[in-house]
């Protein structure tokens, strides 16, 4: 054995053109592989911590009926602020809380109106909770003023020291107008946002609304991938909302980041396949052009499972090898994207948007898995795409594999 | 006797085709003889060659080698057979282009297990110096010319002192005269060392030096002569 695994390498290391083109495309494949599955990664993570950080906290909490099918009617607001917040509270894990109101508005430039959503939001707690400065792009929160979605400022032509004019119906079903300042302008990952919210003082809100009613409560913990448990755990004592984790709520959202895992996974498998194809079509080319070496291997009494073994560990050796060069490469590429990151800001203003909560410059993150994954599925496909013709070659008599042609 | 070789027949068998490729072939061989298949191209000999060698099977008759009948054996038993008994000489030479000439001469050994990489270097290098080819050892095949390279398959054929060599037409790839330097050398070893070959050709002048010479035409022997 040990004078058949001594040939495989002599093998490899000396049919250099098919050795360097079979690692080019292992190495080629494994190094994109990396680069897209830490992208992935990175998107994922960032597309939750920016759905955490602008929507919807760790925790957070709705009238017990909330009406999913009309989520800005009044009759999902709730009253019972200081009984919630005295039950949050008392528990060690809560880092931050506070609430905020949504509701349905018009907004009108005198020559456009468009439906709208205003959310109020509480200015000395909700950054207790959320984010909310890290998605505006320009100008300042500020008390008076409103944060408008950036693409909502732009179908309305507005901007920083403008006007913007809304009417909404208060809770006793009143029309009211209200003018407000625009200070900052919000862009968020989410488009939705971008396109249809305003952020503002609640108290101004809950004013003109002729209430000190809330839409939600939302809770910062100690660990955000602890939230289901502490939902849970809040749930069971406040029997007056009901409280959802983030990663429960993430699941509305979640239309958007299935279908974009769904396409990132389609395209590893892809590039897998190409890497293992490429394997095994050099592998059959090495066998057919050796096809008179393995008939005077066999002439000369190398058994049967010997001529197999020796094609196998060629494999092994290929596959092991070059997936070891392309995580080596595969991580120089990475702490490109890792520590730089890719500016998706520019990319997305050209693309539209891609649905995504991404924002601002995209960075990947490590997937340790990957490099155990990479190395067994890269030596497994190797391994694979070289038995099967070894097994056809070593049940082959020495004499057909000596008769070919040259 | 070394080699008895009786009533052998072997069909080939391509789709609906049936072609009689040899026989009732009897023949012998003796040790320290060599002998020659003579015959045009298409008259058998590779195939009785083939058979003889273990590389193809017979479909009936008998191959009796120290008596003991080869046909009767199963593949891997034959693939020892052919590593303990068998040298080959190609009419193609079959190196292999990866390995050192040293590394070709080399592989049966490699391939017995028996000797230690010292020992098995000290006979790589004194077969290398009986055919000539002291100082190659570390080229490789395709650097030589085609009479060096079966110079260096002779020298493979031979280092495990095989009771017997089997070479197809070990001259039909040379210009006469490198033909004839390697039956040369064939011959010598056989005289000096006392190896016993079994080869084929179609040429005449390789043809005069055989012990032993069998006429095959259309997989019958039609003529044996004996010097
Ligand atoms: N694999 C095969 N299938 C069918 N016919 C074959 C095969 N190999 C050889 N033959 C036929 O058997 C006959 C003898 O071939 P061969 O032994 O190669 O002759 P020689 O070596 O004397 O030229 C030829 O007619 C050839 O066409
Ligand atoms: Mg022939």
């Amino acid at each position: 054995m040990k004078y058949i695994l001594q040939l495989a390498l002599k093998n490899i290391l000396r049919s250099k053109r098919r050795t360097i083109l079979t690692f080019m495309m292992l190495t080629f494949g494994v190094t994109v592989y990396m680069i897209m599955s830490s992208l992935y990664a990175g998107i994922d993570e960032v597309s939750f911590d920016n759905l955490v950080q602008f929507e919807t906290g760790h925790v957070k909490m709705r009238h017990v009926n909330f009406d999913e099918d009309r989520p800005f009617s009044t009759d999902n607001l709730m009253t019972q602020k200081k009984e919630i917040y005295e039950k949050i509270k008392k528990h060690n894990f809560v880092k931050g809380v506070t609430d905020r109101i949504n509701l349905l508005a018009e907004m009108d430039n005198g020559i456009d109106s468009m439906p709208v959503v205003i959310v109020g939001y509480d200015q000395s707690t909700d950054k207790d909770v959320f984010e909310l400065a890290k998605f505006i792009s320009k100008g300042k929160m500020e008390k008076d003023g409103a944060i408008i979605g950036v693409d909502l400022a732009k179908d309305m032509g507005l901007d920083i020291g403008d006007i913007a004019n809304l009417t909404f119906r208060d809770v006793n079903g009143m029309y009211t107008a209200l003018d407000i300042p625009v200070t900052a302008l919000l862009y968020s990952g989410d488009p939705m946002a971008n396109k249809m919210k305003i952020f503002m003082n609640i108290e101004i809100v809950q004013k003109n609304m002729d209430t000190d009613a809330f839409s939600e409560i939302a809770v910062k913990t100690d660990n955000m991938y602890n939230a289901n448990k502490y939902a849970e755990i809040l749930q069971k004592e406040i029997s007056e909302a009901d409280v959802k984790s983030w990663k429960t709520l993430s699941y509305e959202f979640a239309n958007v980041v299935s279908t974009k895992k769904k396409a990132g996974n389609f395209i590893l498998f892809v590039i897998l396949i190409i890497a293992m194809v490429g394997i095994i079509n050099t592998i059959l080319i090495s066998i057919y052009e050796k096809r008179r070496e393995i008939g005077t291997l066999k002439a000369m009494g190398m058994l049967d499972k010997e001529v197999r073994n020796l094609f196998v560990a060629e494999g092994f050796i290929i596959g092991f090898t070059g997936s070891l060069f392309g995580l080596v490469f595969g991580t120089i590429a990475n702490l490109y994207f890792i520590y730089h990151g890719l500016d998706f800001t520019s990319m997305m203003d050209q693309m539209g948007n891609m649905g995504a909560s991404m924002v601002g410059v995209m960075k990947s993150v490590w997937v340790i898995k990957d490099y155990f994954v990479i190395t067994f599925l890269a030596t497994a496909a190797s391994i694979f795409a070289s038995y099967y013709p070894a097994k056809k070659v070593m049940d082959m008599q020495p004499v057909d594999c000596l008769r070919t042609v040259q | 006797m070394l080699l008895e070789v009786k009533s052998l027949n072997k069909t080939y068998h391509t789709g609906i085709v049936e072609f009689t490729a040899l026989k009732n072939i009897n023949l012998s061989v003796e040790k320290g003889e060599f002998t020659a298949f003579a015959g045009p191209s298409g008259s058998g000999k590779t195939t009785l060659l083939n058979c003889i060698g273990c590389l193809d099977r017979g479909e009936s008759g008998s191959i009796l080698l120290d008596g003991v009948d080869l046909m009767t054996k199963k593949t891997v038993e034959l693939a020892h057979v052919r590593k303990e008994n068998f040298g080959f000489i190609f009419q193609t030479y079959n190196l292999f282009p990866v390995l050192t000439i040293a590394e070709n001469v080399e592989m049966p050994l490699k391939l017995l297990q028996k000797e230690s990489q010292e020992e098995i270097n000290e006979k790589v290098m004194k077969m290398l110096s009986k055919v000539g080819l002291s100082g190659y050892e570390n080229r490789r095949p395709l650097e030589l010319s085609g009479g060096q390279q079966q110079r260096v398959a002779v020298a493979r054929a031979l280092i495990k002192k095989p009771k017997l060599i089997l070479a197809d037409e070990p001259t039909a790839n040379l210009d006469s005269k490198t033909g004839e330097s390697v039956v040369e050398l064939m011959k010598e070893l056989n005289v000096n060392e006392g190896v016993t070959f079994l080869f084929s050709t179609h040429d005449s002048m390789v043809m005069k030096r055989a012990s032993k010479l069998y006429e095959i035409h259309d997989g019958q022997i039609k003529a044996s002569r004996k010097k």
